[in-house]
């Protein structure tokens, strides 16, 4: 197999064609100086030569590669005989297009809330740190929070078992003042959160442990969708201060795109640093997911197993006070393990999980019942084009032959119908996230 | 094709041999070749000329021979062909093998000789 012989077969075809066409005149030319009157002459030049025809066949055949030249012709006529039907060419492609559509977009979702890791350095390796069982409902619970800030110190200053530890909450705050006043999406981060996570700033610098500090923190992190669209891209050196929470902020660095914070399907806007309150930190809000990396070799079960030996120590040290006694002694019982979190947390998929899978089957059988459809259709076809196919046999073609110029059709209707879903796929999938599935998923990447 | 295949057969294994010996002493257009060979067989070889080219174009693509448009000794455009150098080398291996076969036929069909 040549490429190079395959690409210029053509010319050589033509070449050769005036080759014969040179034989052909000097013979006659030959012929006719022998004595042989012209018509004659020509004739019997044809006859010495043989069939030219046969000729630049073979020549051809030894050019070319057989088995894509054929299919290059079954996939011509098939875009004819298509044409020649566009009715049914149009309803197969439309229900194909359809099925893969919604099996795509479906999946996308899925894909975002489900499966997709989390866009940090080596998101395999993080752990979260939860109470076995939960919280039981005790004390003030926010979103996505597992412990208590006190809780989160001790863990950070005892725990043996992880290289780096750290703990976020998420939430919604306040920024400007009086009626410029507007919601933005909070997400408070211990002093060791970026670097432990391995995210790099895009510009200007991440929060660091040096930010942590008494309350009000006066460095924010802005991601980067909220620093094109709030903050208009502004470089940073020129200073950008906002007041958040009422307290005057400066913005000293901007997370890279693919970063959306901890929680899929809720992005952040702002970052802020923990800071210490006047009054103290309160045991009885759980409001902080605490994460870490355990230490090279360790595996998630043994740092479970080191948490565990430590929790009654952290636990006895943290007891909220002015309950009773007996929700005391539960939540001195309280044991802390670690859990995969290489997916990030996210609300989105503890209330729609099984929703999703759902919708996933759902649209599969879709795409499945679209299939029959199809093949129904082709069905109805082949038998109407028995004719044309009793002709080709006859013609000489081969089983195989014409089993291949079908296989190429249906091939060709499938890969129009995935070409089909491509042009309205975003729009599509636009119509999906935007609507009463996810009403918060703005800075999903879903459209990817 | 059924007609003659036995000479379809000689003309498979021996065609480029006969082709390559015919160009050894320069160049030479298709027209020439197949009445060379026809004449030197004695009519045996190449009934119909056609045939001739595929085995030209085949030889040419293996980089045996090479071919240019010139002008025939009766003012006609032709292609004519030449041996390359690696033709030339297949030439003697291709002369030898034939060589090799024959002897090895007479062998056989005249054993009495030997």
């Amino acid at each position: 197999m040549s490429w190079r012989r395959f690409l210029k077969r053509r010319w050589w075809d033509d070449e050769r064609a005036r080759e014969i066409a040179a034989y052909l005149e000097t013979e006659t030319a030959d012929n006719i100086a022998r004595g042989m009157p012209p018509t004659e002459a020509a004739a019997a030049a044809r006859r010495k030569f043989g069939n030219p025809g046969l000729v630049r066949e073979e020549i051809y055949r030894m050019n070319t590669i057989g088995w894509l030249e054929s299919t290059w012709q079954d996939l011509r006529y098939g875009l004819r005989t298509l044409r020649s039907s566009p009715g049914f060419a149009a309803v197969a492609i439309v229900s194909l297009a359809l099925g893969i559509g919604a099996n795509t977009a479906i999946f996308q979702l899925l894909d975002a809330v489900r499966l997709r890791s989390l866009p940090v350095q080596n998101p395999r390796e993080l752990a979260e740190m939860k109470i076995v069982g939960g919280n039981q409902g005790m004390g003030l619970n926010q979103q996505y929070g597992e412990l208590t800030r006190p809780l989160w110190e001790l863990i950070r200053d005892k725990q043996q078992a992880f290289s780096g530890t750290f703990a976020w909450s998420a939430n919604q705050r306040y920024i400007g003042r009086g009626s410029e006043m507007r919601h933005f999406n909070q997400l408070l981060v211990s002093g060791e959160f970026f670097r432990v996570l391995g995210v790099r700033p895009f510009r200007g610098r991440l929060l660091g442990p040096q930010d942590e500090g008494a309350c009000p923190a006066s460095a924010a992190v802005a991601s980067y969708a909220y620093w094109r669209s709030e903050l208009g891209g502004r470089d940073l050196a020129s200073g950008i201060k906002l007041i958040a929470n009422n307290d005057l902020v400066q913005i000293v660095g901007i997370t890279p795109p693919e970063f959306f914070g901890m929680a899929v399907g809720d992005s952040f806007d702002l970052a802020l640093p923990f800071c210490q309150p006047k009054d103290g930190l309160r045991r009885d809000i759980f409001e902080v997911s605490v994460m870490g990396r355990p230490k090279p070799g360790w595996t998630i079960e043994r740092a479970s197993a080191a948490m565990a030996v430590l929790s009654p120590g952290i636990f006895e040290a943290t007891v909220p006070p002015g309950r009773d006694p007996r929700t005391d002694l539960m939540y001195k019982h309280f044991r802390l393990a670690a859990y995969p979190a290489s997916t990030g947390v996210s609300g989105t998929r503890e209330t729609y999980d099984k929703s999703l899978w759902l919708l996933l089957a759902i649209t599969g059988l879709v795409l499945l019942i679209a299939c029959a459809n199809l093949a129904n259709l082709m069905l109805a076809r082949a038998s109407a084009r028995g004719r044309e196919i009793a002709v080709r046999l006859a013609l000489g073609a081969s089983r195989g032959r014409l089993l291949r110029q079908l296989l190429a059709e249906s091939g060709l209707l499938a890969g129009m119908g995935c070409a089909g879903w491509g042009s309205p796929s975003p729009k599509l999938c636009a119509v999906y996230c935007s609507g009463r599935f996810c009403p918060k998923a703005r800075g999903w990447n879903c459209v990817s | 094709m059924g007609k003659k295949p036995a000479q379809t057969d000689i003309l498979q294994g021996t065609l480029d041999l006969l082709i390559l010996q015919l160009l050894a002493p320069g160049v030479a257009h298709g027209h020439t070749i197949a009445y060379a060979i026809e004449r030197r067989s004695e009519e045996v070889l190449l009934v119909e000329h056609g045939s001739l080219y595929p085995a030209l174009h085949r030889l040419e693509d293996r980089g045996w021979i090479a071919s240019f448009w010139g002008t025939s000794e009766n003012n006609r455009k032709a292609r004519y062909y030449r041996l390359t150098a690696a033709g030339r080398k297949q030439l003697s291996v291709e002369m030898s093998r034939w060589e090799r076969v024959v002897r090895a036929i007479n062998q056989v069909l005249h054993p009495a000789e030997e």
